[in-house]
């Protein structure tokens, strides 16, 4: 039911370089997003080095998970509130089907969550003849399209106007129209009906506050708000580490998420969630269940070099600044996590073989650790992911992914460490490449494994005489003079 | 007992921090020093009007991007008046009848404005009647959904972003701020603070008093309902209010 397809990177990765719709809409995002985030670090009154500060505080609370996620529930359970610890994606979605089949649910809303993308609830819920309607206006736009979110922030990113246009023409039957304004009247009109008659709300989390026992959403369109406050029942996924001890860590977490996400301020609307309707209120869902996800993320935690990575708070900002997701696009990681946080986190998940082009594929060029509001370092860990592939790691029971690559370097590592080996293969090579010198005193193929370093390049042969016995020959004429 | 799988879950976690489930972690849910956060409090507080009229210009700098309306009235028949003439101006996002619906607050109900709506034909809901059961939800649903305009307070509303904090409360429900096509909101001067740091320091104070203060909701509004998902335009009115009016009463000195 899940949809991983991290198998198909590089053909996916190939179709994305080829188009040139998603090619010109990555790069104005990058401009835009990525240019924006950086600046607005600056002008933080703490400066860019308050992400260190959010940093620790999200370091605290993984380290102190089990005592928050306690207390969190204790405080939603005391408020009338459900909760259920799903150790798995399948205990996650049962859980939600259960509870949408008492309330004979036939529609739920959803706000945007990409936790419920890595379940896979969507697909469940079909199978069970539910209808999930997306309400973020990028991933309405993604579903009716029968597609996958490609952005993290910004699901549609890969669509055009027009493309948009026709989909609403089609399948809402409104007037063709580029108009984005006149489209996005249509799709409020459609699922403001939604909304209103829906036996079920589904909701992510973004940071719950474990003192206080809430649960928080954000978004800017008001559709999280809708989808939490209209239907009867709502449901709130979160992956086990979105939590923060205290209520005031929120003002520093708050201030770079919404800086990191979409260059704001502060995001259009924060919601705290507590709990179902209380005495007394006519407002908000008769019933309230949280779920709490681990699907493999205690054996992130469990790893000491991998626990920084449970600090992400999935705002995309690192996808708006790698060079990487700004060519290939979102859709190649094959997972609900893409660019630089997909690149690590979803080998963790899904197993580091399965996906190792996602880390392979990235440059370590750092980029994503500067926009990261909570200063994850992802190239430390993208590097330690492929030494796992290099090396192997029953732990994460990743195999080594070449083991003629590992034996050559095993021998080059002998025949560096003595001199003498060193020489006599230098003298080798130098011989050998003169077999494959052109009458232009280029090589422009070499064979077997070789040939990698002429494929798109000539290359000079080794000089006839090495620099050492040229050094040699010289040190020994000076003396004689 | 069923604990929802509570139990295993935490004990997996432990397992993986490698750590005891006796351990204590006395400063974990520390609060700022008290020192510090009387401060603020103080200072807030006892901030001067002129001081407080800074904040409110730099609000409206601050609303400006955001397409959000920020009005200094003097009195709240003045904003009463502005409201009415909104009223007038606009017209019903659904249907043709105009209705407004108000949150049950002593700001509101001193503003005198539902005499002054029903005198132009307009329907007035309120929010949460007496009887508070299913129907009464169901009631406030459908009419807020139908308004055209929601009139609410705000607990505080802070100056750097233009952000209202809304605390979920009988007679303040959230529907109000989010069905209606226009939200308007009315605060006084005094409810303006500075930024996000004064407002958790004030939330934290009120949590000392009452650990239960933010009950089961609280919710920060920054501008209006907007989206970009169509090839990056901003367009206002995804699915909350297209516009967003905030009234602050300054007071006649
Ligand atoms: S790794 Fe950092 S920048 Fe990337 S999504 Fe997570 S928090 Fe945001």
């Amino acid at each position: 039911m899940i949809r991983i397809n991290t198998e198909n990177y590089r053909d996916e990765a190939i179709k994305g370089i080829n188009d040139p719709v998603l090619q010109k809409a990555l790069a104005d995002l990058q401009v835009r997003f990525g240019r924006g985030t950086a600046e607005a670090y600056r002008n933080l009154p703490e400066g860019p080095g308050l992400r260190r500060k959010a940093h620790e505080i999200r370091m605290k609370a993984v380290e102190n998970l089990d005592i928050l996620l306690e207390r969190l529930s204790e405080k939603i359970r005391a408020r009338g509130g459900h909760v259920f610890f799903a150790e798995d994606a399948d205990a996650a979605v049962k859980y939600c089907l259960e509870t949408a089949r008492k309330h004979n649910v036939r529609l739920a809303v959803k706000g945007k969550s990409m936790t419920t993308e890595e379940i896979g609830l969507n697909n469940a819920f079909a199978a069970a003849g539910i209808e999930i309607a997306e309400t973020d206006l990028g991933e309405y736009i993604i579903q009716l399209a029968g597609e996958h979110p490609s952005h993290i922030i910004a699901p549609a990113i890969h669509k055009t106007r027009s493309e948009i246009g026709l989909l609403f023409s089609e399948k809402l039957k409104i007037p063709f129209t580029t108009d984005p304004e006149t489209l996005t009247r249509a799709a409020r009109k459609a699922l403001r009906e939604k909304f209103l008659s829906a036996g079920m709300g589904i909701s992510g989390c973004n940071i719950a506050c474990a003192e206080t026992g809430h649960i928080t959403v954000v978004s800017n369109e008001g559709n999280i708000r809708m989808s939490t406050t209209l239907p009867k029942v709502h449901v709130a996924f979160m992956g086990m580490e979105r939590i923060t001890a205290r209520l005031s860590d929120h003002d520093i977490l708050f201030r770079l998420l919404s800086r990191g996400a979409a260059v704001q301020k502060m995001a259009g609307y924060v919601s705290y969630i507590g709990g179902p309707r209380q005495a007394g209120h006519a407002d908000g869902p008769d019933e309230f269940h949280l779920v709490i996800i681990d699907n493999g993320r205690t054996k992130i935690l469990a790893d000491e070099e991998f626990r920084e990575m449970l600090c992400c708070i999935r705002c995309g900002a690192c996808l708006n600044v790698c060079p990487v997701y700004g060519k290939i696009g979102g859709h190649a990681y094959g997972y609900a996590y893409s660019g630089p946080v997909g690149a690590v986190v979803t080998p963790l998940l899904v197993g580091i073989n399965r996906a190792k082009d996602l880390c392979l594929g990235e440059t370590l060029c750092g980029a994503c650790k500067d926009a990261c509001p909570v200063d994850i370092d992802l190239p430390r860990m993208l590097l330690l992911l492929r030494s796992k592939l290099a090396d192997g790691d029953s732990k994460w029971n990743a195999g080594r992914e070449n083991t003629g690559e590992k034996m050559l370097y095993g021998i080059w590592s002998e025949i560096v460490q003595r001199r003498w080996a060193y020489d006599a293969m230098l003298g080798l090579s130098r011989e050998g490449s003169r077999l494959f010198t052109g009458k232009d005193g280029m090589i422009s193929s070499l064979p077997f494994f070789l040939q990698g370093w002429t494929e798109s390049r000539d290359m000079k042969p080794p000089a006839r005489k090495s620099f050492m016995r040229q050094w040699k020959k010289l040190e020994k004429q000076r003396r004689v003079k | 007992m069923n604990d929802y799988g509570q139990a295993k879950f935490l004990n997996n976690i432990r397992k993986a921090l490698r750590v005891d489930c006796k351990r204590v972690c006395p400063d974990l849910f520390c609060r700022q020093s008290a020192e510090e956060s009387m401060l603020t409090i103080d200072r807030i507080s006892s901030r001067p009007h002129s001081l407080r009229l800074l904040l409110l210009e730099k609000m409206i700098e601050a609303a400006k991007p955001l397409n959000l309306n920020v009005i200094p009235v003097k009195t709240l028949p003045e904003a009463a008046q502005e409201i009415i003439k909104l009223a007038s101006e606009k017209k019903p996002e659904w249907g043709d009848e105009e209705s407004v619906v108000l949150w049950k607050h002593p700001l509101i109900e001193e503003m005198n404005i539902v005499e002054i709506l029903r005198e132009r034909n307009i329907a007035v809901i309120f929010s949460n009647q007496p009887d508070t059961g299913q129907t009464e939800r169901d009631r406030l649903v459908k009419e807020s959904a139908g308004s055209f305009i929601g009139i609410t307070s705000a607990d505080y509303c802070i100056a750097e972003t233009g952000t209202l904090v809304l605390k979920t409360a009988p007679g303040n429900e959230r529907i109000v701020s989010l069905l209606p096509s226009i939200h308007v909101a009315v605060i006084k001067l005094e409810q303006l603070i500075a930024d996000f740091k004064e407002l958790y320091t004030l939330l934290d104070k009120n949590l000392e008093n009452d650990p239960e203060w933010i009950e089961n909701g609280m919710t920060f509004i920054t501008g209006p309902s907007k989206t970009a998902d169509i090839e990056a335009t901003m367009v206002h009115g995804a699915h909350g209010p297209r516009e967003l009016y905030i009234y602050v009463v300054t007071g006649t000195c």
